[in-house]
């Protein structure tokens, strides 16, 4: 990795030609290599902080000495300084193919449409067998039901009483359904599918068009059901030692 | 259950508890007369003569498993034994000592390419769930109740998949960065390889870990209850680098991580943590990823529920806002009893549990143990781990191994004389925040009992009379 494979023979052709002054060039020669090797070193010292506090419970030489141990380790890994020029630029169509994540505002969502009423064939051909005939059955998930159930003992945490965005249900259906052969449906056919689940579950009509726009627009019946700040630590254990 | 076969008499005399068979029945030593001894999955014997004489010592974890099978205490899969006979406390006779074949004859050759465990622990496996309808949609539990130290051996880490193990030719494996970055890049394996590489230690957990005791004590073994935790040693790049590399336009809060399997798993995660010290590896534990692991990369992100240290990983993309995928709206979500929900609840919390003894392990007499156990957490290093012999009324400093790591499994051990009677034992970790690991009913009452995710209360294991470990309520 570091260079200094070429030395010996530099030196051996320094000791024919100037054996007076051997010495002297071979000093710089170690100097050169231990300068490099030190280059190295540092590059690699911010990559290598937790690495080297990991190796030894004992305070690391050099760098890691005298340095307090952090009570959350808040580092930033990684090289230092300039870009290494690793991979390859590419541009969209290269990796169009997997670029098919789809955001609750819209984005991603691709051209095309499909309406309840064309994915219930659909849902008869690919879905019945893991989610039932109405989608309440199972075995796998339950993608109908359970409205007004999430604050009782028995909750049903389904596509329509639980997911917060119907552009979620089109994502998933079109990168992971069905599941012996994801990722071989058309999008018109991820929209319909899309439409028959919703009209399943009330949320949208049996001939409502599906299409990029509609399906960031549907308002899914718990789309303000999520609390997204981490409200941890929610319990407060005393570590009571005696007579507890 | 995937449990390595070596080479020898397994289904013939080594049977090993887990198999169902009643080990004294089968437990034998094979004598040859000169000849070795060469056999495969016990079908030929390829000795001249042959006896089986009765063997002294493992008789005991033959009786105890006898007894465990009679009174219904041996979950499904892996059960180990506790087989700690004290001096002057056994009834059996001790014969004089035999010379064992294995000692008067030439071992099998040297060089297999990848060496297995002994056939005497096949019991030592990976246990499927009965709760999934699918094999490829499903998860298999840590055996850590027969395990030693920090590190999980790569065979038997936990599982969890949402469309099975796929092959991955890692010579066709690429990873796409793009989104919000100044400069997509796509990465080989081998770009990825040239990137100066870290290697640390960080538990796993899955955020379902001891779901099953959230609403009362299971009587499942510790690798049922808790068994959704491995520890490795990571090897790969730190994902601030790679990102280094593409450049992050300002805009950029959170990134998508994208698998490669036939789920396509995604999850957001804030580029601030990115930032700190998520990985991307291709190793664990010395060698490549396995393929169940993430093979040939994956994503680790150290102290934070499983399901984010997305395997397979294909693409990262970077954006203004999280992608709200299934996983983290439907799944990785934990239901309050008001009925909304949290997100985004990323961190695994200080954990501990005892692992010995622990329900399947019988204590053989009175006298002396060592209580072992693993604490964790996901805030960073173990300060403290606290034990009770007496149902938590007290409690007193376990010893910690070292190393003790950030976010990495911490083994405890304390020094126990067991005098006989009934006694509930338990643990307590605290980390170095200063957190403590809560009681069950602190839990229920800060979230109630809709919850899934992310259960990391005191466990309470009660050694009975009898020496049987049974799963009671803390």
């Amino acid at each position: 990795m570091y260079p200094h494979n070429n030395q010996p023979t530099a030196a051996a052709l320094v000791v024919t030609l100037f054996l007076p002054l051997f010495s002297l060039v071979l000093l710089t020669l170690a100097c050169g290599q231990k300068t490099d090797d030190q280059n190295a070193t540092e590059k690699q010292d911010k990559a290598g902080a937790e690495a080297q506090e990991q190796s030894s419970p004992k305070p690391a030489p050099a760098t890691g000495a005298g340095q307090a141990r952090p009570t959350a380790p808040t580092r930033t890994p990684g090289v230092s300084g300039e870009r290494l020029g690793l991979g390859t630029p590419v541009g969209p169509e290269v990796y169009a193919a997997w670029d098919i994540d789809v955001m609750p505002d819209g984005r991603g969502l691709p051209p095309g449409s499909g309406t309840a009423k064309k994915g219930a064939k659909l849902y008869k051909k690919y879905c019945v067998a893991c989610h039932g005939a109405t989608g309440k059955e199972g075995p796998m998930d339950k993608l109908v039901g359970g409205i007004g159930s999430l604050a009782t003992a028995s909750p049903l945490q389904t596509v329509g009483s639980y997911w917060p965005y119907a552009t979620t249900l089109f994502d998933y259906l079109r990168r992971s359904m069905p599941m012996q052969a994801p990722q071989t449906l058309s999008n018109d056919e991820i929209y319909s599918l899309t439409g028959y689940v919703l009209f399943l579950n009330e949320i949208v009509g049996e001939d409502e068009v599906m299409n990029s726009t509609s399906v960031a627009a549907v308002k899914m019946p718990n789309r303000n059901g999520f609390i997204t700040a981490d409200s941890r630590p929610d319990t407060a254990n005393d570590a009571c030692m005696n007579d507890c | 259950m995937p449990a390595p076969v070596a080479t020898g008499l397994i289904g013939m005399w080594g049977s090993a508890p887990g198999d169902g068979v009643a080990v004294g029945q089968a437990d034998a030593m094979l004598h040859c007369g000169g000849s070795r001894v060469v056999t495969s999955g016990g079908e030929t014997v390829s000795c001249a003569t042959m006896t089986k004489k009765p063997s002294p010592s493992p008789s005991a974890p033959a009786v105890s498993r006898r007894r465990m099978l009679k009174a219904g205490l041996v979950a499904a899969g892996s059960t180990s034994m506790v087989a700690m006979a004290a001096h002057g406390d056994s009834k059996k006779v001790i014969r004089p000592l035999d010379v064992p074949p294995w000692t008067k004859s030439e071992g099998r050759n040297t060089g297999a390419a990848y060496g297995l465990p002994s056939r005497y622990e096949k019991h030592v496996g990976r246990m499927l769930t009965k709760n999934s309808p699918t094999k490829t949609a499903s998860w298999s539990f840590t055996p850590i109740g027969d395990l030693h130290g920090m590190v999980t051996p790569n065979g038997l880490i936990f599982e969890r998949h949402h469309a099975g193990i796929p092959d991955i030719d890692p010579a066709k494996h690429r990873l796409v960065v793009h989104g919000d970055v100044d400069q997509s890049l796509m990465f080989t394996m081998n770009d990825l390889k040239r990137f100066p590489a870290v290697s640390r230690f960080y538990f796993l957990e899955c955020s379902g870990n001891t779901y099953m005791e959230w609403r009362q004590p299971t009587g499942g073994t510790v690798q049922w209850t808790h068994g959704l935790i491995s520890c490795c040693q990571w090897t790969g790049v730190p994902l601030a680098s790679i990102l280094r590399e593409a450049g992050m336009k300002p805009s950029a809060r959170w990134l998508l991580a994208e698998g490669a399997d036939g789920a396509a798993m995604t999850r957001s995660i804030p580029v601030s943590k990115a930032m700190d010290d998520v990985l991307v590896v291709y190793a664990q534990n010395g060698e490549m990823l396995r393929p169940e692991h993430g093979y040939p990369l994956r994503l680790i992100v150290p102290g934070w529920e499983g399901n984010v240290n997305v395997k397979w990983l294909r693409r990262i993309k970077l954006a203004d806002k999280p992608f709200h995928t299934r996983q983290e709206t439907s799944k990785y979500t934990d239901l309050q009893a008001d009925g909304r929900a949290r997100q985004f609840s990323f961190l695994m919390e200080a954990k501990s549990v005892i692992t010995t003894p622990s329900v399947g392990q019988r204590l053989d007499s009175r006298g002396f143990y060592e209580i072992r156990g693993l604490a964790w957490s996901g805030l960073g290093r173990i300060a403290r781990v606290d034990v009770s012999l007496d149902g938590g009324r007290n409690w007193q400093p376990a010893q910690l191994d070292e190393p003790v790591l950030p976010k990495c499994l911490t083994v405890f051990r304390m020094p126990w004389r067991w005098n006989g009677d009934r006694t509930a034992i338990m643990s307590r970790a605290i980390d170095e925040t200063g957190y403590v690991q809560p009681t069950r009913k602190q839990i229920v009452a800060a979230r109630g009992n809709n919850f899934w995710n992310h259960y990391n209360g005191i466990q309470a294991w009660q050694v009975e009379t009898d020496g049987t470990v049974t799963n009671v309520p803390a």
